[in-house]
């Protein structure tokens, strides 16, 4: 794992401490990268599979291939 | 012990077709206590079937790109979580493909995938490929099955006992 120095301000920093210390969190570590993953699905305004597959519903020109065809394509491709 | 999941499981439960029902759900059964492990080449895979998605004209190049943002978010959570190990391809596993690529004649990902999940230990290899029904090593679970929930459901308290 790669170590990184993040900006926060001091009020958060002791919330997060106050979460370790009562077991909600493991450790500050784990709320920073939980909060990317959320974070990510946030920006993407996509939150599940389920609202993905009602969003490529919408999107698709043409039905995607199922996953057995998909992939057996990936691996026998030249 | 963990089960396998192949790559076609995961394109599956992102993609809006018939089988995600059944995907899906298996997704939603991994856990810290009953794991799912996948190789990292599983990433690389996903990444080309969606670029072919987008070649054939099916979606769009950003919309592939959005279901693969939402898939490595949420394996990235799964991983974090202790839900789902992602496994490297190691020197020692691509020498112990070699046998079942001249033997077996497999393919070359198939045959990483295949020793991934035996040097692993898994308890089963889970796949919609009805091509991996020759491989003989570990049970091999297709979420197609009429017992497929039944099945996965006695791993799951099997896991649990141990």
């Amino acid at each position: 794992m790669t170590t990184i120095s993040i900006s926060i301000d001091e009020e958060l920093v002791e919330w997060l401490d106050q979460l370790v210390k009562n077991g909600t969190i493991k450790s500050r570590s784990e709320a920073v990268r939980g909060g990317i993953f959320a974070y990510v699905r946030e920006k993407l305004g996509i939150h599940s599979r389920e609202e993905l597959w009602e969003y490529l519903k919408n999107k698709q020109k043409k039905p995607l291939q199922n996953g057995v065809k998909a992939i057996r394509s990936v691996r026998e491709e030249e | 012990m963990p089960i396998y999941l192949d790559t076609n499981v995961f394109y599956n439960a992102y993609c809006p077709i018939e089988d995600r029902i059944a995907a899906n759900w298996l997704l939603n059964q991994i856990s810290s206590e009953f794991t799912g492990l996948t190789s990292e080449w599983t990433i690389a895979e996903m990444f080309r079937a969606f670029k072919k998605q987008v070649n054939l004209k099916s979606i769009e190049d950003n919309d592939a790109q959005i279901a693969l943002n939402l898939f490595l978010s949420e394996i990235g959570e799964y991983s974090q979580k202790k839900k789902l190990l992602l496994i490297p391809v190691k020197m020692s596993f691509i020498m112990a493909a070699r046998p079942l690529i001249f033997n077996q004649n497999l393919y070359a990902a198939d045959a990483i995938h295949a020793v991934t999940a035996i040097q692993m230990n898994v308890d089963a290899f889970i796949t919609f490929d009805s091509d991996f029904n020759k491989f003989k090593k570990i049970p091999v679970i297709n979420p197609k099955q009429a017992n497929f929930q039944e099945l996965i459901i006695d791993l799951k308290v099997k896991n649990q006992k141990e």
